[in-house]
């Protein structure tokens, strides 16, 4: 799916949380932007991968999984996706 | 008149990587591993069943030695011991320890189980096979001061796991466990030679009702709400049946989960599809060799063997499903030649298998392996410090103890080097791509 370019940050970051809640089962108000991903989350490698390549697909995005080494918070992961996919509507 | 027990029940601390030095400094140094290990943890479901199966009216607490010290000066009536065949030595540390200043030791589990005379010379009880008879019975017979030596539950009705009671996780909710393990089936079908785990649960595949299992998972969701659920049974999905209704009952229950089985479940892309979509995140599958003839010498009725030629495919089929495997081979099997390793890297890595574990054959107490291996004059060594399956502990006929251990090695640096981690990474995420796309 590609995004309408209107979409606003806070409407792409619902549409975030709602996939990475699916896949790790975790309900979206525990999303805070100071939770750690892996640690308090409990996301591992095999479930992060899973969340980035069904982010690609829904955002039309690419994300390089290196990228991925330097983010530790859901707030972090959410700047990172929405920095990606505004730099890829104005390309 | 009901006399109150102060009971402590100890999981000991085990050898777990044994004498092999080579092994243990790439274990601690490799990444990979470590996150392996880190995940590789955490306490088996025995203890906390055990003390739900304890009258509440006495008090209990279990010490999961890898985690806490025990406190041998704690004021207690009964130490209560588990462990595997790796674990016994320092189990009979503790028990001499705790026999020595006049505290009532019991011993239970799979080494207990298979060797209890040699248990009976370090502790006051033993316990063979399931607990939930003998366990509540030893109690009452422990506060009329006539507890016996033995409690075999040979000489019991069979356990009905759907009346069980639920395991007191909550004793051991302080310990951060990355995975916390549950136990929703008991024995598998398939008695491999290797394996013991039949002289403790019995050749009958049996399994607890799909209502206490999600009863088991919310009380573990509770006390760790992001730890991961592994399910410690042997072959979880022996009984297909009985898992469409697991998973229906499982649908209002959030959570991610670890389990192990046969590649049988690869023939069923429903059930793969139903896993995946309820939590099912990594399968370890016992895939064993890569040798046929290796194969059919393991289950009576080569079950393993006639499936050899369908691996490729069967893996294709549950990590298509986004379900990631992670295997288990064994060398040192009898067929196994100096080629072996070097066979089993090229399997693993031509069908990027997401995780491999490989371990030594080791001939553990109460195996038909051991039996064998005994008559045929190639146990090397019997220090059960030292079987913890990363050690060579059997004359093999064509492999000397240090190729074998050296061979192990082997085949973890080719699976788990940088290329094809990146290697496999893609191809996980091209997988997880496809399964968006749908």
């Amino acid at each position: 799916m590609i995004e309408d370019s209107n979409v606003t940050s806070t409407e792409r970051r619902e549409r975030m949380e709602t996939i990475v809640s699916r896949i790790s089962r975790i309900p979206r108000t525990e999303f805070a932007d100071d939770v750690l991903i892996r640690e308090e989350l409990g996301i591992d490698s095999l479930m992060a991968m899973e969340i980035v390549a069904t982010l690609e697909r829904e955002f039309d995005i690419e994300i390089n999984e290196a990228e991925m080494y330097d983010i530790s918070t859901i707030g972090e992961f959410v700047a990172f996706v929405d920095q990606r996919c505004r730099e890829r509507h104005a390309s | 008149m009901r006399r109150r027990l102060r009971i402590l029940l100890i999981s000991p601390r085990g050898a777990f990587l044994g004498r092999n030095d080579a092994f243990r400094e790439y274990m601690e140094t490799s990444r990979e591993m470590q996150t392996i290990l880190h995940y590789w943890n955490g306490l088996g479901a025995a203890l906390p069943t055990i003390a739900g199966l304890t009258p509440d009216y006495h008090t209990i607490s279990i010490c999961d030695e890898h985690v806490t010290p025990i406190d041998f000066d704690a004021p207690l009536d009964v130490v209560g011991l588990t462990g595997m065949t790796q674990q016994a030595p320092r189990a009979y540390e503790i028990a001499d320890e705790f026999r020595r200043r006049g505290v009532y030791v019991a011993m239970g589990g799979i080494h207990a189980t298979v060797l209890p005379d040699e248990a009976l010379g370090h502790v006051d009880t033993v316990f063979t096979g399931e607990a939930e008879h003998t366990w509540p019975l030893f109690l009452s017979d422990v506060e009329r001061d006539r507890p016996r030596r033995r409690y075999d539950q040979a000489n019991y009705p069979a356990v009905d796991l759907e009346t069980i009671p639920l395991p007191r996780y909550d004793l051991v909710a302080a310990n951060d466990y990355p995975v916390v393990w549950v136990q929703a089936t008991r024995g598998c079908p398939l008695d491999c030679e290797f394996c013991a785990a039949t002289r403790v649960y019995g050749s009958t595949y049996r399994h607890k009702g799909v209502q206490q299992v999600a009863r088991e998972i919310t009380e573990v969701k509770r006390l760790w709400r992001h730890s991961q659920v592994g399910f410690a049974d042997d072959n979880m999905f022996v009984n297909k049946r009985w898992v469409r209704a697991l998973l229906d009952e499982l649908e209002s229950v959030p959570f991610t989960w670890y389990a192990q089985s046969d590649v049988s479940i690869s023939e069923h892309p429903d059930l793969l599809a139903r896993l995946h979509a309820n939590g099912l995140r990594i399968l370890f599958v016992g895939l064993e060799s890569v040798n046929g003839t290796n194969l059919e010498g393991i289950n009576a009725n080569g079950w393993k063997a006639r499936r050899l030629a369908r691996y490729p495919e069967a893996i294709a089929a549950i990590q298509g499903a986004g379900i990631g495997i992670y295997a288990s081979f064994i060398v040192g099997m009898d067929y196994d030649t100096d080629a072996t390793f070097e066979e089993i890297a090229a399997f693993v890595n031509a069908n990027n298998i997401m995780g491999t574990q490989v371990t030594i054959l080791t001939p553990f107490p109460g195996s038909v392996l051991r039996a064998r291996m005994e008559r045929e004059g190639r146990i090397a060594s019997s220090d059960w410090s030292l079987y913890t399956a990363w050690n060579a502990v059997i004359r093999h006929r064509r492999l000397t103890e240090s190729e074998l251990e050296a061979g192990l090695l082997t085949v973890y640096r080719s699976v788990y080097s940088e290329n094809e981690l990146r290697r496999r990474a893609a191809h996980f995420k091209q997988l997880f791509l496809n399964l968006a796309g749908r």
